[in-house]
């Protein structure tokens, strides 16, 4: 390949000197592709093909997995907040609605005096009576109730032998008052002041001189099934006083509660 | 000559789909479009001495302006859907060839200055370096000749980017103002002003040829 024509006769030189640098670069030998240059540029062309090819299937996976992962991870989010229920005896469960009959255990005392016999009152709540879960939901709930069941009985009336309870229909079928039958009985955090853990079995009290007063009773939860009733003294839960503003030292569920009404202490014991 | 041996060449393996008369560019463009796979094996036999001149000259490298043309080529051939037949392919070729060999020249001075020497270097030095004229007698014409023309090279090489493309295209190449206006994507007055600055700076450094 020869050079070519110099571009020597352009009117745009300044000097000469910029005529003769013209010459002098137009007249550089040229070189020339080798000979193989065609075949290498189709054996790129080639694995420019096969790349993008193999790339073509990233963004559309790119576009269907980002968005696909998006949609489960809210929808996840939704199902789990929608499903999730706290483990706040006060707040409303739809396993209460569905529970079975729950058996209250009452015990009256006079103050200071001989203890009475027992009151027992069959309290059933008429929600109660007319299930709606389904048969898989009871069959947890009668697994946690079964564990649960030896404790209750030992804490209720066995311990002292003072009062009775009534039986339900089937052990399999007993249902904790105001928590979902697929978790765990409601347990207050050791160290819990007095106030949170009425708070948590459903009753809304003040302290004032004569010890935990209260004002109100929420509906649906352990104090509303225990008849627990606005103007009771909460004397003390699970066997742990509280005439004192302070916290208290165990656990507590709100199975055995202690009020004074109308001058008499009252032992309820709620059997599952 | 090579291209002689190409376009006989080409008759013949292009007899049955293609006319006697040579095809444009943009003609051989849409061939290649349609599927004409030959149609751009054309295009390749037309410019691939062209634009490895241009980028050897430009680099002063042969290995890297042959490498650097291939993969003009796959740009082209990738982009042809990109392509508007507006402009000259000529200028539009020209101008992805320039673009890669601004890239290259960019990826050697980050080398330069990852290297350890790099950091001693300044931004003066970080072009091609030009050396100095030998001035010793040599007995063989021919080698006075390489001698020259390394030396030419090595300037052409040492100038400034700006300065070095559109000398190249202009005095090697020997493309219009036009042309290079376009393929440098400059106005027609700057890209003359450049070619000239260009043209000077080599005239400083090659005193000795001119």
């Amino acid at each position: 390949m020869g050079n070519q024509d110099p571009k020597i006769k352009e009117p745009g030189f300044t000097d000469v000197g910029e005529e003769r640098i013209s010459m002098l670069l137009s007249a550089l030998p040229r070189v020339e592709a080798p000979g193989d240059f065609g075949f290498r540029v189709k054996a790129r062309i080639a694995d420019g093909r096969h790349a993008q090819s193999s790339a073509k299937w990233l963004p559309t996976v790119i576009k269907t997995a980002v968005p696909l992962g998006l949609a489960v991870f809210v929808g996840g989010y939704f199902a789990l907040t929608s499903l999730y229920i706290p483990n706040d005896p006060v707040a409303p469960l739809a396993a209460v609605e569905t529970a079975e009959p729950v058996r209250v255990h009452i015990q009256e005392q006079s103050i200071g005096a001989q203890v009475q016999p027992p009151l027992v009152l069959d309290k059933v709540s008429e929600e109660a009576k007319t299930p709606s879960v389904s048969d898989r939901a009871r069959e947890t709930a009668a697994k946690a109730s079964a564990i649960k069941r030896p404790v209750s009985r030992k804490t209720a009336t066995d311990s002292d032998d003072s009062g009775s309870y009534v039986e339900a229909a089937s052990d399999a079928r007993k249902l904790s008052p105001g928590a979902d039958p697929a978790n765990k009985p409601e347990t207050v955090v050791k160290g819990t002041p007095a106030g949170e853990i009425l708070t948590r079995i459903g009753v809304n009290a003040l302290f004032g001189e004569s010890g935990w007063k209260a004002e109100s009773v929420s509906p649906n939860t352990v104090a509303s099934r225990a008849g627990v009733k606005a103007g009771d003294i909460i004397e003390s839960v699970d066997d742990q006083d509280m005439t004192d503003l302070g916290s208290v030292a165990k656990p507590a569920t709100g199975k055995k509660l202690r009020v004074k009404r109308d001058g008499k202490s009252v032992d309820i014991v709620i059997e599952r | 000559m090579a291209f002689d041996k190409i376009d006989s060449i080409r008759a013949e393996v292009f007899q049955p789909s293609m006319p006697e008369e040579k095809l444009s560019d943009h003609a051989l463009i849409e061939a290649t479009k349609n599927g004409d796979e030959t149609a751009f094996e054309e295009i390749v036999n037309r410019y691939r001495n062209s634009i490895t001149n241009y980028l050897y000259r430009f680099l002063n490298d042969y290995e890297e302006a042959v490498d650097l043309a291939q993969e003009t080529f796959v740009r082209v051939y990738f982009a042809l859907d990109r392509y508007h037949t507006q402009y000259a392919f000529s200028t539009y070729i020209y101008r992805i060839a320039t673009n890669l060999a601004i890239s290259e020249i960019r990826r050697r001075k980050r080398r330069r200055l990852l290297s350890l020497t790099g950091l001693f270097q300044t931004e003066e030095d970080s072009s091609v370096e030009f050396q100095p004229t030998d001035h010793r007698m040599l007995q063989d014409d021919e080698l006075v000749d390489d001698e020259r023309t390394e030396v030419i090279a090595r300037a052409i090489a040492a100038l400034p980017e700006k300065y070095r493309i559109p000398v190249v295209l202009r005095d090697i190449e020997g493309k219009s103002y036009d042309e290079i206006a376009e393929i440098m994507e400059l106005g027609l007055g700057t890209t003359k002003s450049r070619i000239s600055r260009g043209r000077g700076l080599l005239k400083e450094k090659l005193q000795h040829y001119i």
